[in-house]
């Protein structure tokens, strides 16, 4: 009996060792960058002892590297003709890198970038906007207090009541923002969340969240952003819009889509580039392809690629699948159609569905 | 000497259950991901406004959805079917509706002047897979051109199972609603109010019981100044930012945002904001999500489950 006990005692000590064995947190972050069919029952972050006190009785902030049951949409008959793996970035938590894809600065038109601090913990800000025409970086630093939010106009990088809070932009481009954390905490580095506003004097408003990625493990930030499903959650492998065929080589009326590519090197100042596979699926399962390219930014009508027009698509509205080629691409799509029985265009974002992650990388200046 | 060997070995199995025991995933859901279960929470028809209702099948297998249209006044459920072959994108007007012989959807003119729309995937087998395929968004636009876009705030399956009727938004079966909401809105201005649309997460649609909630809201500015305000509303709530509090008012807050964090008391919430710029434009304000508290979604049968 006593043989037995001692074996019993040696097993689950063994045991207690492999878990303890993982550092002193006997939960460990499940950071998996393959997507699994099997539900992740993933032991997050937030069941973690977390040394940010915030105002609120809640527990629930979540720097959490749960990569959630995405399943693989597995197809024999993929329409990009790949298979989809890896974790895309989950959107609208509370997160450290935010990606701006379209910033527009003109004598008519102005963006109004918007971030919000999420915790109760002052955060500062590594930004960078990145010109379409040069593909050149502007950087510059932002610190947000407690909860605060704040926004400032592009165009001239104040706010509503004067106070300058980044350098003028002007023409389109992207802006990238990084939470540069205080402490290696997973909760001092998923703290925001973003979004813009483009108005027009003279047209309409369009409104879209930024893309967010997580820290999924602790670590100071040292200017590279490695998205590669351990430190930061990954790019998604491809883009899912719905969108509205186009009807018209009038650009005014005609929809857009907007392409970043998700890796980029500011440091050197190289500029990205990526060959873009775009596939279409209309209302009666038919397939189309087409494709395009991208170099730091671009931003192409619906009517200039066949496959996005109503004549070759021949339904109203359509699946359109995005995947870059060489490097992952994010972006959005303008909506443009005219409103039946008035003479009005309506016009809004359309942001992406993501699916499946792969692996990029954003290294900023210091 | 037995009697502490046997104490020793019950607490260190009692430390190994509770390390290795499943847990489920308390937090908020994660958007723009292929996902079970979609809420719509504006659907407009008032005042010469339509609301175009997209949904798209991200996989590449045939699905049928249950849908719900909830009308914002009476708090009435109207259900339909919907099914979707492989990647399929599928539209409709919801003062028109759809007729699809071919795939046998039909989907009724929305029966109110606004509301939400719910809809959950009805999975062919039990497998996740089966599960997380579709998303959806709404255009809600009117004559004069203004137009609000959004995504619906989905919901991902998290375990293997058939679909029931009852969608457990536990975070072990489907993900948990978001404990709060946070938005950063533009302050009111005399040409300008942004609006707050929100429906509880948790609904009862088999017995046809409105939930009621009360709505906690903070807000800051953008001085890092406090303020709070509640109201409650009963199964939609739709309300200018100025009938929050007249602190969301741009001479009182002082600045030209604010953070609102909206928390139901009795019960998670989900919404969206109808951002107004001056210039009578507007744009649709999706919340980020933090925390997570379950609910339960209760659907009246709509069709035998395959």
């Amino acid at each position: 009996m006593a043989e037995l006990i001692r074996i019993i005692a040696a097993y689950f000590a063994l045991l207690m060792h492999q878990i303890g064995s993982g550092g002193s947190n006997p939960f460990p972050i499940v950071r998996s960058p393959t997507p699994t069919r099997t539900p992740t029952i993933t032991v997050t972050a937030t069941l973690a002892p977390s040394r940010t006190s915030t105002r609120t009785s809640t527990a629930t902030r979540i720097p959490t590297a749960t990569p959630t049951a995405t399943p693989n949409i597995s197809s024999a008959t993929d329409p990009l003709g790949f298979d989809v793996d890896g974790v895309p970035p989950a959107q609208k938590l509370p997160s450290a890198l935010l990606i701006y894809p379209l910033i527009r600065a003109t004598t008519t038109q102005d963006t109004l970038v918007e971030i919000m601090n999420l915790t109760a913990s002052p955060v500062s800000l590594q930004c960078f906007y990145v010109a379409a025409k040069t593909c050149n970086e502007v950087g510059f630093l932002v610190t947000l207090t407690p909860n605060q939010p704040i926004a400032w106009h592009a165009g001239t990088g104040s706010d509503g009541n004067g106070n300058r809070v980044a350098p003028p932009f002007s023409g389109d481009g992207e802006l990238k923002c990084v939470v540069a954390a205080i402490s290696p905490d997973l909760s001092s580095h998923n703290a925001l969340q973003g979004r813009a506003l483009v108005t027009d004097t003279a047209g309409p408003t369009l409104g879209y969240a930024a893309i967010a990625f997580r820290r999924l493990s602790p670590g100071s930030y040292t200017g590279s952003v490695p998205l590669d499903g351990v430190t930061y959650e990954q790019c998604p492998d491809r883009l899912h819009f719905q969108a509205l065929a186009s009807k018209t080589s009038n650009p005014a009326a005609d929809s857009e889509l907007v392409l970043v590519p998700c890796t980029q090197d500011l440091e050197t100042q190289t500029p990205s580039s990526a060959l873009v596979q775009l596939a279409t699926i209309n209302e009666f399962e038919q397939h189309f392809s087409g494709a395009t390219s991208v170099l730091c930014f671009n931003r192409i009508s619906f009517n200039s690629i066949a496959a996005l027009r109503r004549s070759s698509v021949g339904t109203d509205t359509m699946h359109l699948f995005v995947r870059g080629t060489d490097v992952p691409v994010i972006g959005l799509v303008i909506d443009r159609f005219a409103i039946p029985s008035s003479a009005q265009i309506s016009v809004s974002t359309n942001e992406p569905y993501l699916e499946g992650g792969r692996s990029a990388g954003v290294n900023l200046p210091p | 000497m037995f009697r502490r060997w046997r104490e020793t070995v019950l607490m260190l199995m009692g430390a190994v259950w509770c390390g290795l025991a499943p847990a489920a995933w308390a937090g908020p859901p994660a958007q723009k991901l292929p996902s079970a279960y979609l809420v719509f929470p504006l659907i407009d028809l008032t005042g010469g406004r339509d609301t175009r209702i997209e949904l798209v099948n991200l996989s590449g297998t045939s699905q049928t959805l249950e849908c719900f249209y909830i009308d914002g006044d009476s708090c009435n459920e109207t259900g339909f079917l919907i099914s979707f072959t492989p990647y399929q994108p599928l539209s409709w007007l919801a003062s028109d509706g759809l007729s699809n012989t071919q795939n046998g959807s039909a989907v009724p003119p929305f029966p109110g002047a606004q509301g939400e729309l719910k809809c959950v995937v009805v999975p062919a087998l039990p497998d996740l897979s089966f599960h997380n395929t579709m998303q959806g968004r709404a255009i809600v636009y009117d004559t004069n051109g203004e137009t609000v876009s959004y995504g619906a705030v989905a919901f991902q399956r998290l375990s293997d199972g058939d679909f029931t009727g009852t969608v457990a938004l536990n975070g072990s079966s489907y993900a948990q609603c978001p404990d709060k909401l946070h938005f950063e809105v533009l302050s009111d201005q005399p040409t300008s109010s942004s609006d707050l649309v929100l429906v509880p997460c948790a609904e009862n649609l088999l017995l046809q019981i409105p939930t009621t909630v009360g709505v906690q809201y903070i807000i800051f500015n953008e001085f890092e100044t406090q303020y709070s305000a509640s109201k409650s509303f009963s199964c939609f709530d739709r309300r200018a930012l100025a009938d929050i509090t007249a602190q969301l008012n741009r001479a009182t807050l002082g600045s030209d945002t604010a953070h609102i964090v909206a928390r139901g008391t009795n019960g998670p919430i989900l919404g969206l904001v109808v951002d107004r710029v001056p210039g009578a434009r507007t744009a649709g304000n999706e919340p980020s999500f933090q925390g997570g508290r379950s609910a339960n979604v209760i659907f009246p049968p709509v069709a035998d489950v395959p």
